[in-house]
């Protein structure tokens, strides 16, 4: 029986120091499984299943890879660890493989850890025992280090998306976070640097070449997680991502695949009618459907033993539902479970990139406008002043007000660096005061994401998707399933990033680039859906179901007595279930942190 | 719920005549929808005495047509004056369909305004059961008895 648990490692440095940490764990937390240095010590310890890491040795070198990769890498491996001498030469290799994992090398003393080039696989890392530990998840790194959560830190989380950088800030203030795209290099005397090894692709190439590259890179991706073979299942939701994925999936005949559709109610939401046609056209698969009576609400089981997870996380109000498929593919047997995730971040191209666009190309761009103005209702002042906007993110960052912030309209225009952020009524003085001494100490420095406010917006908001990604991994897991999403391994990425934005923002098309895409890969049918489904009615049933246990919550709550939220307001708020302002992520971020700090904090550990 | 995400890229081939019909519907609907909605009640009622009930048929392409005709009533949040302006469009043919204002049946409160016709929602997605009417402006009867004394409602 293979373990569930979600899969972390550590990376220890090769001196006894770091051998010294790495036995105590082992002696901790019996079971772990362990790879070595060349000299024997200690060099990755963790949990993570046999096929998920490859390690090729070369004399006093060794490169590892764990995650989802193809096992032909072992040997392109070896040859490079054969010829290495620093870890620092090894920048190019990554996006040379399909996947999505990490790259570990061990070079005669030298340490080199990294992630994936847009954040599905993250590294951290602190001091314990007078040693470096690196490893994938902040939340390990910290019970290992023992250390308590940063108040501040705790803060930021109930802002919803709080601006960057302070989006990707770990939620421990002596663990620090490894950028996506860099890697962790420590040399043999232990001094820690970071080496970028990845930028986003300009967005310069044409659609034609993007889409057959998005095309080759997508079907690399789905390879890599259907040619161990065996039973497999997918989401198959009746959007336009997860039902490319299986269609890519169903061409592997060494995997068996089942389709799995939620349709929920479709009296209001057209996704079951979209799933049953595509599976009409997958002949050979089968296509498991879900009672809707068994979907389960949100906010259902709220409460559940959480998972440790390195941040709050939304999923909290629908971790059930999100895991309903999940389960009941564990119970038929499925090794692997694919998603559609990503799917959205890449192709729904965002009119951010009008600020740029108008510039450049001021014809193509205003015609755009008016077709997001028309589609979206927006009113030209707002939409105007926004774009006409010309300052830099710094000062963007500088004007964010928490003060007398109006309520938020949905579906207004949000085209700048950054929206605002969500400021609910229950946070305290002491919260307002403390996020404001945040940003303030952010704002002189902060970089964005990208130099234009598009590319900033699109980068900011996929690397919020892969977190919450990986929590719904996690929560997969535990429910019986590894899941995938093939649309977050580095390539697909870079393919969809590099295409012109002119060619991706187009209000007049759905998702164009993954349709052009997968031209002649999924049926005609499939990709002419102009429709999206949409979940606020369940959020609101929901809300309503749980009402008590959600005005309970708030009796003597953590972020209570830390002296974060108005504890009365939030009972007050949720014994009305129908009030607005628990239904966008000002409620949901709050419960989010309330629920991460009980998982995550022990019973002394209150929060100073 | 299901959101449209795009605009219609084939805009369907409508005469030049028919669609400057359709602009004139539609420049009336964003006057009217800006009416009280007791006052744009009693001024649709008012418009549509004397018309005879569309048919689903024709329903269907009037909302075409004023889709066609105007890129902002495509859009996500333009659904009063486009549900007045296809009942606008129907009435320059001489038929009316049922225009209505309400509510999904269940919370949130999820204000709309749309046009049926015989008994079905045009154009919308979703099941008409669902849809609580809270004002509707139906073509009138024919002119018999109790509905004659009540018609000027």
């Amino acid at each position: 029986m293979p373990d569930r648990g979600a899969p972390f490692f550590f990376v220890f440095p090769d001196n006894e120091a770091g051998s010294a940490a790495a036995r105590h764990l082992r002696e901790d937390v019996p079971g772990l499984s362990s790879a070595a240095h060349a000299s024997g010590r200690d060099w990755i310890v963790g949990r993570w299943e046999p096929a998920d890491l490859l390690v090729a040795r070369a004399g006093r070198n060794a490169i590892a890879l764990i995650g989802t990769f193809s096992q032909s890498a072992a040997g392109a491996l070896t040859r490079r660890a054969g010829v290495l001498r620093d870890p620092a030469e090894l920048d190019d290799l990554a996006l040379t493989l399909s996947g999505q994992f990490h790259l570990l090398a061990s070079v005669d003393g030298a340490l080199r850890v990294q992630g994936s080039a847009y954040g599905a696989r993250r590294v951290f890392h602190t001091r314990t025992g007078g040693t470096l530990v690196a490893g994938d998840r902040a939340a390990e790194l910290a019970r290992l280090a023992g250390l308590e959560p940063d108040p501040a830190a705790v803060a930021l989380r109930l802002l919803g998306a709080a601006p960057a950088p302070l989006d990707e800030r770990p939620m421990w203030s002596a663990v620090t976070a490894v950028p996506p795209g860099a890697a962790l290099l420590a040399s043999p005397d232990g001094v820690l640097s970071e080496r970028r090894w990845h930028r986003p692709p300009e967005p310069v190439t044409p659609l034609d070449r993007g889409a057959a590259a998005v095309r080759d890179a997508l079907l690399d991706a789905v390879e890599v997680r259907t040619a161990p073979g065996g039973l497999i299942s997918s989401d198959l939701s009746g959007g336009l991502d997860s039902t490319t994925v299986c269609f890519l999936a169903a061409r592997d005949s060494r995997a068996r695949l089942i389709a799995a559709t939620s349709t929920g109610d479709e009296a209001f939401n057209e996704d079951g009618r979209w799933a049953r046609w595509a599976a009409e056209d997958l002949p050979g698969v089968e296509h498991y459907i879900l009672p809707n009576e068994e979907l389960p609400k949100f906010y259902d089981g709220f409460d559940d033993p959480g998972l440790r997870l390195d941040a709050p996380t939304p999923l909290v109000a629908s971790r059930r539902r999100v895991t309903v498929l999940t389960a009941k593919m564990a119970a038929r047997g499925s090794r692997l479970h694919l998603t559609g995730n990503g799917g959205d971040n890449l192709f729904v191209g965002l009119p951010h990139h009008l600020h740029t666009l108008l510039v450049r190309h001021p014809l193509p761009a205003l015609r755009r406008l008016s077709g997001f103005r028309a589609l979206l209702s927006w009113p030209l002042a707002p939409v105007a002043r926004q774009l006409a906007d010309r300052r830099g993110y710094r000062a963007a960052l500088a004007a964010v007000s928490l003060r007398d912030v109006p309520e938020p309209v949905p579906g207004s225009p949000a085209l700048g660096w950054l929206g605002q952020p969500s400021v609910a009524s229950w946070l305290t003085e002491d919260c307002l005061r403390l996020l404001e001494r945040e940003l303030a100490a952010a704002a002189p420095t902060a970089v964005p994401y990208g130099r234009t406010p598009g590319r900033h917006t699109e980068l900011a908001a996929l690397r919020g998707l892969v977190r919450g990604n990986q929590d719904i991994e996690d929560a997969g897991r535990a429910a019986g399933v590894p899941m995938s999403a093939p649309f977050l391994d580095d390539r697909v990425v870079d393919a969809a990033f590099s295409v012109r934005a002119l060619d991706r923002v187009d209000p007049w098309a759905y998702k164009p680039l993954l349709v052009r895409a997968m031209d002649g890969l999924v049926p005609r049918r499939s990709l002419s859906r102009t429709t999206k489904g949409e979940g606020t009615q369940d959020v609101a049933a929901g809300l309503y179901r749980n009402r008590e246990a959600l005005t309970g919550l708030w009796e003597d709550s953590m972020l209570g007595r830390a002296g974060l939220v108005d504890e009365a307001e939030l009972r007050r708020l949720c014994a009305v279930p129908s009030s607005p302002q628990l239904r966008d992520d000002r409620f949901l971020s709050t419960l989010a942190a309330e629920m991460w700090l009980r998982t995550t904090v022990n019973a002394q550990g209150a929060l100073a | 719920m299901s959101v449209t995400t795009a605009l219609p890229a084939d805009r369907g081939s409508f005469p030049l005549r028919r669609r400057l019909a359709a602009r004139t519907a539609v420049g009336a609907a964003r006057l009217l929808a800006r009416l009280a909605p007791h006052r744009l009640e009693r001024a649709l009622t008012r418009l549509a005495r004397g018309a005879v009930p569309a048919t689903e048929a024709q329903a269907t392409r009037a909302r075409e047509l004023v889709l066609t005709s105007s890129l902002r009533m495509n859009g996500q949040r333009s659904c009063l004056p486009r549900s007045v302006a296809v009942a606008l469009t129907c009435r320059l043919g001489g038929t009316w369909p049922t225009w209505c204002v309400g509510t999904l049946m269940i919370p949130p409160f999820s204000p709309h305004a749309w046009v049926e016709a015989e008994g079905r929602l045009i154009g919308e997605k979703g099941d008409h059961a669902n849809w609580a009417r809270l004002i509707s402006v139906a073509a009138p009867g024919p002119v018999t008895g109790s509905r004659a004394a009540g018609s000027t409602r």
